[in-house]
C-alpha cells in the first residue's frame, strides 16, 4: 500500500466510524398545537419516526362529521423535530382497517418523491425507509398516493422541523398551527357526515377553511395561551390542498418572519405573512398587552365565514402606554362643536316610521353590522359565532339581548344547547338602529316575536 | 393425479359459485401510453369467494391452511380472523373471505379450473360510471368491511358486489405498477388517461402498493373463466 492510500484510508476512517456509532433515538411526536422539545444534541443522530395512517370519522364543525384520512389519527399529523445532519429512519404503518394504501412525501427529504415511492404502504403493512436531513428549515409532509388531491383533501399532512446545527433562538412558547381547507358535498354548516366533493376540490371552492383540522380547534377551551412579556414562536404550515394563506394575528405584529419556513429572517415587523400551499412560515413576536388575539387567514371571508379563526389568549397586567383601551366615546360633529342651522333654515320634521319601514331598516343594519359573523339567515357558525335563527338565548331575555348589542359580550354562553366562548364587540349603533335591528332579528329567522322593540325599551335596557 | 385429489376437485366444482357471462368490450387502461385492450367475452363468478367456499378449498388443499402456508406465499395476516386452520369466523360463512394473498387466490381459482380475472376483465365487468357515488362512499367509509356477499348490488351482467363490499385481486395486479409508481407525483399525473376518474385512480393506487404475498383485511377475490 502506498503512503497516499494510507493517508486516504486514515482520512476516511473517522467518517465511517461516526456513521456507525451515531446514537439512535426515538423522535418525540406531538399533536397540534404542541411542539416537540428543542433538540439538545450538538451532534447528529439516527432518529426513529413511527407513524400510522388511520382512516376515521371525526368532527369537522359542530354537528358536521367528515371521514378524515390521517397520519397518527389527527389532522394535522404529528409534528416531527430533528436536527440538520440527522438520519431519519421512518416507519410508516398503514392500519389494517384502511381501505386504501398511503405513503408520505416529506419535503425535508432529498430524493425522488421525498420518500413517496419508498413508503407506499398497503393496508396492514409497514414500510421502512431512511433519509438524511441535509437542509434545515420547516417543512410540510403529506400523503402522495394517487389520487394525491384526494389524500391531501382528506387531511393527510403535517410539519417536520429540521433545526439548524446551532438551533433556533430561544423563545418562551412555541405553537404548531396548520391551515387547510375541506371540500364537502353539503354547504358550510350542513349537518351530518359530509363526504368529500372532488368537484369542489378541483374547482377550489372549499366549504371550510380551518386551523388544526376543524372549526374551533383553537377556540374556547382549545385557545392557545401565553402571558404578557413572552416571546412566542409559531410554526405555521399550510396543508392546502389549494389555498394560499394570508396569515395574520389581529392586534399583533410579527417581529421576525422566517419566510416560507427557511432559516433566515426574511423580514421584520410584518402584519400578514403568506404561507404557500404545501409550504410553511415561522414567525416570532413578543406579547405586550393582555387580551384575546384572533388568528385569521386575512382572506377574510375564509375566517369569518368558513372557520379560519383561532384565539391566542394572553394573560397579564395591562400596559396602558402600549394600548390604552377605549378612553372615551363622544359625539362627533363633522361641522364642528357649535350648533348650526341647516342651510334651508328649517329642520326636517321627524316622521314616525311604519313598522314595515323599521323592519326594512333593521334588515339593512343586520346585513351591514351583524351578518359577517352571525351569517345570512342568522345561522351563525357552529362553535364560533352563535346562531340567531330559532335562538333560545336571543328570545329568552330581551334586555339581555339589547345589552349584548349595546355593551358587547364575552365569556361562555349556551345557545340552542351548544357552548360558545367568544367575544362580541360593542356595536356603536343609535338607539333607533338597535330597536330596528332587534325588531328585525326577533321577528325573522324562525323567531316568533310579534311586537316591535321600541327605542324606549332600548334606552331602559342600556341603563340597567 | 391421485384419486382423492380428483374427488375433491369434483366435489368443489359441484358447489362452486355460478358463473355469469360478460360480453366482449374494450378496456382503456389507466396509463395513456398503454394501448386500449379488446376483451373477449368471458365468465365471472356471480359473487366473491366466501369463507364457506374457502373452507372447502383448504379442506381439500392442506398446504394452503393458515399454519402451513409459507410467508413467501402469504404474510402473517393470512386468514387473520379465522379461529384456526379449519374454522372461519363465527356466523360469517357467507361473508367474503379476506386477508388472502394473490398466490393463494390464484391457486384457488386454478384448483377449480379457472383463473383470477385480468385487470382488463375485472375493469370491464365493473365499469359502471353511474355507480360512482356508491363507489366513492365505500372507499371513504373507514373500517373493516363486514357484510355478506350479494348485499350491495348486481350490475348489468348480474354480477354482485364489484363495488362497495371488498377489494378484489386481479391476475395481473402489478401490470401497471411501473407506470403507477411514476404517477405518485403530480408531474406525471399527466400520464393518466382520465385524471378525473378517481375511482379507477384509487384501485390503481391500491394495486401498486401490493405484493403477491400480501394479505389485506378488506381484500378478497373471485374467479373468472375464459371461453
Amino acid at each position: 500500500m502506498k503512503l497516499g492510500h494510507i493517508v486516504l484510508a486514515l482520512a476516511l476512517l473517522p467518517i465511517s466510524w461516526t456513521q456507525d456509532k451515531m446514537p439512535i433515538e426515538e423522535a418525540t411526536l406531538t399533536y397540534a398545537p404542541n411542539v416537540p422539545p428543542a433538540v439538545k444534541r450538538d451532534h447528529p443522530a439516527r432518529v426513529q419516526v413511527k407513524m400510522t395512517t388511520i382512516e376515521k370519522v371525526g368532527r369537522l364543525a359542530d354537528g358536521v362529521e367528515y371521514t378524515f384520512w390521517t397520519f397518527g389519527g389527527a389532522v394535522p399529523g404529528p409534528m416531527i423535530r430533528v436536527r440538520e445532519g440527522d438520519i431519519v429512519d421512518f416507519m410508516l404503518s398503514n392500519h389494517p382497517d384502511s381501505k386504501v394504501p398511503h405513503n408520505i412525501d416529506l419535503h425535508a427529504a432529498t430524493g425522488p418523491g421525498g420518500g413517496a415511492a419508498a413508503s407506499l404502504t398497503a393496508p396492514g403493512h409497514t414500510s421502512k425507509f431512511s433519509f438524511k436531513v441535509i437542509n434545515p428549515g420547516l417543512y410540510v409532509y403529506h400523503c402522495a398516493t394517487a389520487p394525491v388531491g384526494m389524500h391531501v383533501a382528506n387531511g393527510m399532512y403535517g410539519l417536520i422541523l429540521v433545526e439548524p446545527k446551532f438551533g433556533l433562538p430561544p423563545v418562551d412558547r412555541e405553537f404548531y398551527i396548520m391551515q387547510s381547507e375541506f371540500y364537502t358535498v353539503g354547504r358550510n354548516g350542513e349537518r351530518g357526515l359530509q363526504p368529500l366533493s372532488m368537484e369542489k376540490a378541483i374547482d377550489e371552492r372549499p366549504d371550510y377553511v380551518v386551523f388544526n383540522g376543524s372549526v374551533g380547534a383553537l377556540m374556547g377551551e382549545n385557545a392557545i395561551e401565553a402571558k404578557t412579556g413572552e416571546k412566542i414562536r409559531m410554526f405555521l404550515g399550510n396543508g392546502g390542498p389549494n389555498l394560499i394563506s394570508s396569515f395574520h394575528v389581529i392586534g399583533e405584529i410579527f417581529d421576525d418572519v422566517y419566510g416560507e419556513g427557511g432559516t433566515m429572517i426574511s423580514q421584520k415587523n410584518v402584519q400578514t405573512t403568506l404561507i404557500p400551499a404545501g409550504g410553511s412560515a415561522m414567525v416570532t413576536f413578543r406579547t405586550e398587552v393582555p387580551g384575546n388575539y384572533v388568528l385569521v387567514d386575512h382572506s377574510i371571508t375564509r375566517a369569518f365565514n368558513k372557520g379560519a379563526v383561532g384565539i391566542l389568549k394572553v394573560d397579564g397586567e395591562p400596559d396602558l402606554e402600549v394600548y390604552s383601551g377605549k378612553i372615551s366615546d363622544t359625539v362627533y360633529h363633522p361641522e364642528g362643536g357649535t350648533i348650526q342651522s341647516m342651510p334651508l333654515g328649517k329642520a326636517p320634521e321627524k316622521v314616525a316610521l311604519s313598522p314595515a319601514k323599521i323592519l326594512e331598516h333593521g334588515k339593512e343594519i343586520y346585513e351591514t353590522s351583524c351578518q359577517a359573523c352571525h351569517q345570512a339567515g342568522g345561522k351563525g357558525i357552529p362553535g364560533v359565532f352563535p346562531p340567531l335563527a330559532k335562538s333560545d338565548y336571543l328570545m329568552a331575555d330581551l334586555n339581555r339581548s339589547i345589552r349584548t348589542v349595546t355593551n358587547g359580550l364575552s365569556g361562555e354562553i349556551v345557545v340552542n344547547g351548544v357552548k360558545y366562548n367568544s367575544v362580541m364587540p360593542v356595536l356603536h349603533l343609535s338607539d333607533e338602529d338597535v330597536a330596528a335591528v332587534m325588531s328585525y332579528v326577533r321577528q325573522n329567522f324562525g323567531n316568533d316575536a310579534k311586537e316591535m322593540v321600541t327605542v324606549e325599551q332600548v334606552v331602559k335596557a342600556k341603563s340597567e | 393425479m391421485n384419486y382423492p385429489m380428483v374427488f375433491f376437485i369434483c366435489q368443489v366444482l359441484t358447489v362452486a359459485t355460478e358463473l355469469m357471462p360478460v360480453a366482449e368490450g374494450v378496456y382503456v387502461p389507466f396509463a395513456k401510453e398503454m394501448p386500449e385492450q379488446k376483451v373477449e367475452s368471458f365468465q365471472m363468478q356471480k359473487h366473491a369467494v366466501t369463507n364457506e367456499d374457502f373452507l372447502r378449498f383448504v379442506q381439500s388443499a392442506p398446504k394452503y391452511r393458515r399454519s402451513k402456508v409459507p410467508n413467501l406465499m402469504a404474510d402473517q395476516n393470512y386468514l387473520r380472523d379465522w379461529t384456526d386452520d379449519l374454522t372461519p369466523p363465527d356466523a360469517k360463512e357467507h361473508h367474503p373471505v379476506t386477508n388472502v394473498s394473490w398466490y393463494v387466490a390464484n391457486a384457488y381459482c386454478r384448483h377449480l379450473g379457472m383463473e383470477l380475472p385480468t385487470t382488463a376483465q375485472w375493469e370491464l365487468a365493473a365499469s359502471a360510471k353511474d355507480y360512482e357515488k356508491q363507489i366513492l362512499d365505500w372507499y371513504s367509509a373507514p373500517g373493516a368491511s363486514d357484510s355478506l356477499v350479494m348485499s350491495t348490488f348486481a350490475n348489468v351482467f348480474g354480477i354482485w358486489d364489484l363495488h362497495g363490499l371488498i377489494w378484489e385481486w386481479v391476475l395481473d395486479f402489478d401490470s401497471e405498477a411501473p407506470v403507477q409508481a411514476e404517477a405518485f407525483c403530480g408531474a406525471s399525473a399527466g400520464g393518466t388517461a382520465d385524471v378525473s376518474n378517481y375511482t379507477a385512480f384509487i384501485r390503481y393506487g391500491l394495486r401498486s402498493s401490493l405484493k403477491a404475498n400480501y394479505t389485506v383485511r378488506n381484500m378478497g377475490f373471485r374467479c373468472a373463466q375464459n371461453e
